[in-house]
């Protein structure tokens, strides 16, 4: 009766998920749908904790970060571009964070959870209040399957949501008949809570 | 046309000129003898080395050029038309089969785009146009005439 109750507590503790992916699959999505140009690329430069209970989705907190060196577009010249002064300025501002403050409108069906998550997003040093759509999916002991060995729980996080370049300072100037200045994002991650 | 009527008998390949039973100095008439005389001065001078190096260049300029522009397209179409800018690297869609995450994988390789096309047609178009700037000296009959 004891060993159980601590069990029952155990597992409706607020868990902490570490969103560092050996494995390379988390991933940051980005299109930018210009009249003369489309720009697509991804980073996978990801890492971040957040804390989630499965019994309280709607106080889940916690940080995501994209390292701002994984960012990649087809093109090496653009590449070079989109990482130099005027547009990300990876030498200065490495990192790209989204802190997440209040979850909202929270669904939760089985083992997914919808809402509506309120944070800071900062690109460039510049940080703006955003509200974006999201999606949790707890994967209770599915930790073993990605990673051998290993048990503990997966949390996935999809999320996709538009940003303003200019609000960024991200080269306000160009045209943004060549380069959108609506940029959609996607994140695709999951964060592993092995188990104690 | 030219007022001295040189080559007056509109021979294309040849020199041509005419004469019935006549002395010398009546035929052929003074036109043919200046067609002679023109035709004369140019044979040497359109055979002359230089002359055949700059008619050799300016034929392989446009070759080259025709040459490029064909390799250009051709290559351009074999990767895929590309329509945007060239490539260095292509990204392929995955998903991871535990979370059901879709993950791009990146992977080395150049497709060519409009770039790639507009600038080897540039490069063709520029051979071309140079072919036609080598100019092969020709001497004309008012020249021909003075001296």
């Amino acid at each position: 009766m004891v060993a159980g109750s601590i069990v029952l507590s155990a597992s409706a503790a607020p868990q902490l998920f570490d969103f560092k992916d050996p494995k390379g699959v988390n991933n940051a999505v980005f299109k930018l749908d210009a009249p003369l140009e489309a720009i697509n690329g991804s980073a996978n430069g990801i890492s971040g904790t957040v804390t989630f209970d499965a019994a309280k989705p709607g106080d889940t907190k916690g940080k995501i970060i994209i390292a701002t060196e994984s960012l990649q577009v087809p093109n090496s010249m653009m590449k070079e571009h989109m990482q130099g002064g005027r547009w990300l300025d990876v030498a200065t501002h490495k990192e790209i964070t989204f802190e997440a403050k209040e979850f909202k409108n929270v669904k939760t069906a089985g083992d997914k959870t919808t809402a509506s998550v309120h944070g800071t997003l900062i690109i460039k040093g510049v940080a703006k209040e955003i509200t974006a759509p999201i999606t949790l999916t707890y994967l209770k002991g599915k930790l073993s399957q990605r990673v051998p060995k290993m048990e503990g729980d997966l949390l996935v996080i999809r999320s996709t949501f538009i940003i303003k370049r200019s609000d960024f300072a991200i080269n306000p100037g160009a045209p943004a008949d060549k380069v959108s200045d609506e940029i959609e994002l996607t994140l695709s991650i999951a964060g592993a809570a092995p188990q104690k | 046309m030219n007022d001295k009527c040189i080559n007056g008998l509109s021979s294309y390949r040849d020199v041509a000129a005419q004469a019935g039973h006549q002395s010398p100095d009546v035929a052929p008439n003074d036109a043919d003898k200046l067609t002679g005389k023109v035709f004369g001065k140019r044979v040497p001078e359109s055979t002359k080395p230089g002359a055949q190096a700059k008619l050799e260049m300016k034929r392989a300029l446009k070759i080259i050029a025709a040459l490029i522009a064909i390799v250009v397209v051709a290559f351009w179409a074999a990767k895929g038309a590309n329509t945007a800018w060239t490539k260095n690297q292509i990204s392929e869609t995955k998903i991871d089969p535990v979370t059901e995450l879709p993950y791009p994988v990146i992977k080395d390789k150049f497709v060519p785009g409009l770039d790639f096309l507009g600038g080897g047609l540039t490069v063709a178009t520029l051979l071309a146009f140079a072919a036609r700037f080598i100019r092969i000296q020709r001497t004309n009959s008012k020249q021909i005439n003075s001296k």
